[in-house]
């Protein structure tokens, strides 16, 4: 292989593979595919739902149009399977108009028409995609649970994507081998990734005639590979990246469109058996590429695919190797919107990965990992009921839900809880206070009842919630993914991963995403106080909510004096510990489908946005509409004491009970690392956050296990705001916003302040 | 106690991350302050028992990384002296790093030293009339105080606020402190700032305090000349 290609020819050719990738304009492939799943679906009418699938897929792998860059060293693409959808990430994206992402047909609005893909073309797959059971079933979970969803007391979405699938088997095998021992439909589905091989052979056999001899023996190496991989198992990193991209493309297109946060699980353990010696660089250059293909079109339209690197084993030691270096080397020296890095960390992690994220963390636009403490991943999922050995499997899918790899269907996203509109139901009695609309039948609200009175709502929504969620659930296993299936037990179990009726992975259950638990506990504290200290304003406060506090200027003054969670104080963060655990329990207690526990996820991708705007004002001040906070952080402005006492009463939360996994965040100030180098300032970061968050209980208590940073100012950012070609030469600024990281200069203007204002400078200060 | 300030700090008040308290009241009224919001004694800040900071401080401890602990600031600290004196001595029983930084005026500043594992005391100048004229006070207590430092081996850091036109020479710092064994003595020479200046509500009167880096570097050759042991923080 290094006679064909230098380090450096790897690295050029993936650097312009990038760049041609981000001047692509146009997603039409997902449409292809599902025209091409029409076309044929009554061909297969008398084969059962997965055998139907399988055929359908084989017939989409078989037609979808393929080509082959001439700065390509692998074959593949995920293009096809993605839309240009994600509303974050686009420019024109407003807060207000935003509906969420459940309507399956509303893909259709996102392609473009031309004179070859007209309206009418395009509106008459939509209309027979409208007509399939999925949809309308989604429809009916829809319809019934709109009083609920409208102003966002719970959501629910049908999960696509948003697994690990395991490819080691497959790696290690090859896809023949499977074939022999997999139940019919997956076989079938199997076979999809030998065909996409061999059209990629036959297309580079194409080309061999006008290539010039460089280009030629690059061909037939490709053409080689492709004949090896994927039906035989990998011998080398060249052959074992090619198979994964096949395999990855297959299973896309078995979900498209928008099968968003598929994630790798530990790219560093799965490639580092295949490296048979290669060096950092070399393996490092070949990585790049396995990188670029994660990116779709011009604003990496796949959003959420997260790769590992890092983590211990069960006993304790370490399992970082050569290659979760070289992979970081090419992470940084490609420093792309996708996919998104994460690193699992532990007490024994060596110092030398902290030295060598130190360059991540403090140059400015680049991609920052976010970090897992691995040793309280194990505890908190050990208890959950993960077997031991599978401990070191532990991945994460999208942004920060923690599965395990190839045994997993965590339906991770399938609900969400909004607490502070619950509140607010809860105070008014089912009316908006937004709207006035009667939303919901419910006793007027007691101040003094107030704790309780809220809990047995939750208990209410959460359980509508979980009836709503099992319906998408059920709704989505309509479409079945034999494919998918054989990378997550399916080879075994023979049952689709998505069969509602059979559990066909070792580990299952539904994901319930929990927002606002500052707010709630800010409230009941301030309302604790108003009944104390101010009798008078009891009468006056549904008014003063409904009124967003104008003309009540006093009230909205004292409830904000009041003490708030993210400063060390006992009061108000026993409150807040009080309401993630009673929640956590009262959503573990929902079942789903299979019968298994709804899990509580304290993460808000965005969210804390889209459904602030939903809630009205609340007891602890906040004004209506503006954001809730962020995941389990203190809201926006409330943490005004610095880093020390923030972070205090962070390691106070019942992270053992947030088994679906939670988010937070820190906007840290660079000026107080003050290392002379990148890695003595990786260094600090360890001594500073991660060891301090992480490892510092002597407690019994379970530890945080996530964090994400933006390591900058605001003032930085809005210069790169202003004088974006000044600051950000490449057209690419990477920052994160929750989970996934982006290209700041793609943001709309709403969530590029969103991340101006939640650096909250005064919550992590770090000295006088 | 009366608190005006509290927060956490890395390396700046004693070693590591300190979670540093900032007592209200000083018996001086130096002309360049930085926290002038802290020097009257009955001015607004918070009050808490000791009782309820030594729970406070233990809920802290894992913020107290690399070596860190508390660090009692001001105003100055020892103008609440019984209650701080009661403070330093439950927090070395529960194990907590302590630390103060004094202006040195206390005539009892030397019965706190068994409970105080970093003291930083500030030396302004070593001319009491010069002193008394700009910070409203004599420097005969800090003398003294500096004297027992010495004397009793006690690990200290004397910091040498120094300001143009009040103290912009070595030579008399130096001629002081060479008398006296300074074994276990650091000094650090702080270049004047003007930080504070936006916190007084009354006239700043220093017009021109600025020092150069090259000022700092003179005062700090000398002082390692004479054997007198300098550190930058």
């Amino acid at each position: 292989m290094d006679k064909i290609y230098s380090a450096e020819q790897i690295t050029m050719l993936a650097k312009e593979l990038f760049r041609h990738e981000r001047s692509k304009k146009r997603l039409d492939g997902w449409f292809l595919a599902k025209e091409i799943e029409c076309e044929c679906a009554g061909k297969y009418d008398s084969f059962d739902a997965e055998t139907r699938k399988a055929y359908i897929l084989k017939e989409i792998v078989s037609r979808i149009p393929l080509e082959i860059s001439e700065y390509s060293i692998f074959a593949g693409t995920q293009d096809d399977a993605f839309a240009a959808s994600y509303a974050l990430i686009n420019p024109s994206f407003k807060v207000e108009e935003f509906s969420g992402y459940c309507d399956p047909t509303a893909v259709f609005g996102d392609i473009e028409p031309n004179s070859e893909f007209t309206e009418e073309r395009i509106n008459k797959v939509k209309a027979e995609y409208s007509k399939s059971a999925y949809v309308s079933e989604l429809t009916q979970v829809y319809t019934k649970a709109e009083k609920d969803t409208k102003e966002v007391a719970y959501f629910v979405e049908q999960v696509t994507g948003h697994l690990i699938p395991d490819f080691r088997y497959a790696l290690k095998h090859g896809v023949a081998k499977m074939m022999e021992i997999a139940a019919e439909p997956m076989k079938l589905a199997l076979e999809s990734a030998i065909i996409l091989a061999g059209r990629y052979a036959d297309i580079a056999e194409s080309q061999l005639d006008s290539a010039d001899n460089e280009r030629k023996k690059r061909l037939e190496f490709m053409i080689e590979t492709l004949n090896n991989v994927p039906k035989k198992g990998a011998s080398n990193l060249f052959e074992a990246i090619q198979m994964f991209m096949l395999l990855w493309q297959v299973m896309c297109l078995e979900q498209a469109p928008n099968p968003f946060a598929f994630s790798v699980g530990n790219a560093d353990r799965i490639f580092e058996p295949y490296r048979n010696g290669l060096s950092r660089e070399y393996t490092a250059a070949l990585l790049k590429h396995f990188l670029v293909f994660f990116n779709v079109a011009d604003r990496s339209w796949a959003i959420s695919q997260n790769i590992l690197v890092g983590g211990r084993n069960t006993d304790g030691t370490d399992l970082t190797n050569e290659t979760s270096y070289a992979l970081l080397d090419a992470y940084y020296d490609m420093n792309m919107p996708q996919p998104i890095l994460s690193v699992k960390l532990h007490k024994n992690t060596p110092d030398k990965l902290y030295r060598e994220l130190g360059r991540f963390f403090f140059t400015p636009g680049i991609l920052t990992p976010s970090l897992f403490n691995d040793d309280s991943l194990y505890a908190a999922l050990g208890a959950g009921g993960v077997d031991a050995e599978d401990l070191p499997d532990i991945s994460v899918a999208g942004c920060q839900e923690p599965l395990i790899m190839g045994k997993d269907n965590g339906n991770t996203t399938n609900s969400w809880l909004n607490l502070p509109k619950i509140l607010e139901l809860t105070l008014s009695g089912g009316v908006s206070l937004l709207t006035g609309e009667r939303l919901a039948d419910l006793p007027k609200g007691n101040l003094k009842t107030l704790r309780e009175d809220f809990y047995k709502n939750v208990e209410l929504y959460a359980s509508r919630m979980a009836e709503s969620a099992n319906g998408a659930a059920k709704a989505l296993s309509n479409e079945k993914v034999p494919f998918l299936s054989c990378f997550m037990g399916g080879l075994e179990s023979g049952i689709d991963l998505r069969d509602t009726t059979k559990q066909g992975t070792k580990y299952n259950g539904s994901g319930c995403l929990i927002h606002g638990i500052s707010i709630i506990a800010d409230s009941f504290i301030a309302v604790d106080a108003l009944l104390a200290e101010h009798p008078e304003y009891e009468e006056k406060l549904l008014d003063a909510l409904g009124n967003n506090f104008e003309g009540y200027d006093d009230i909205r003054e004292f409830l904000l004096s009041c003490h708030k969670f993210g400063n060390n104080i006992t009061d108000v963060d026993n409150e807040a510990v009080e309401v993630a655990g009673r929640v956590a329990d009262i959503v573990s207690a929902q079942k789903n489908y299979l019968q298994n526990s709804f899990r509580p996820d304290f993460s808000s991708p965005s969210t804390h946005l889209l459904y602030g705007y939903w809630v009205g004002a609340t007891p602890d001040g906040r004004k209506a509409r503006e954001m809730l906070g962020y995941g389990v952080d203190p809201l926006f402005g409330e943490a005004i004491n610095g880093m020390g006492f923030r972070m205090l009463s962070a390691l106070k939360l019942p992270y053992e009970k947030m088994v679906g996994g939670y988010a937070s965040h820190l906007g840290i100030d660079p000026k107080y690392f003050r290392a002379d180098s990148y890695e003595g300032k990786g260094m600090e970061f360890k001594e500073k956050i991660v060891n301090p968050l992480f490892f510092s209980s002597d407690s019994k208590k379970v530890a945080p296990f996530y964090l994400y940073v933006n390591v900058t100012t605001p003032e930085t950012l809005r210069k790169v705001q202003a004088e974006p070609k000044k600051y950000a030469p490449s057209g690419v600024y990477i920052m994160r916003i929750h989970g996934t990281f982006v290209n700041f200069l793609d943001l709309s203007p709403a969530i590029q302040e969103d991340i101006i204002k939640r650096l909250d400078p005064k919550s992590t200060a770090m000295g006088a | 106690m009366r608190i005006f300030q509290k927060g956490f700090n890395y390396s700046q008040d004693g070693p590591g991350n300190r979670l540093v308290y900032h007592l209200m009241g000083c018996n001086l009224s130096c002309k360049w302050c930085s926290n002038p919001e802290g020097m009257d004694i009955d001015g607004k800040c918070t009050e808490l028992t000791t009782k309820e900071i030594v729970e406070e401080i233990l809920s802290c401890k894992a913020m107290f990384f690399s070596g860190g602990g508390v660090t009692f600031s001001g105003g100055e600290p020892t103008l609440q002296f019984t209650e701080l004196s009661e403070l330093l001595r439950l927090l070395k029983q529960k194990g907590i790093n302590t630390a103060i930084e004094t202006n040195g005026t206390h005539k009892e500043l030397i019965s706190l030293f068994p409970f105080i594992d970093h003291l930083m005391m500030d030396f302004k100048h070593y001319d009491s009339e010069t002193h008394r004229k700009w910070t409203g006070a004599g420097n005969e207590t800090v003398q003294a105080n500096f004297k027992s430092i010495a004397a009793s081996g006690k690990r200290a850091l004397i910091r040498i606020p120094v300001i143009n036109g009040f103290n912009n020479s070595p030579d008399g710092f130096v001629s002081f402190f060479r008398e006296f064994n300074v074994e276990n003595i650091r000094f650090e020479i702080l270049p004047y700032h003007e930080y504070g200046r936006v916190k007084w509500d009354k006239p700043y009167e220093v017009t021109n305090g600025f020092i150069t880096k090259d000022d700092v570097e003179k005062f700090e050759k000398m002082f390692n000349e004479n054997g007198l042991k300098t550190v930058r923080m």
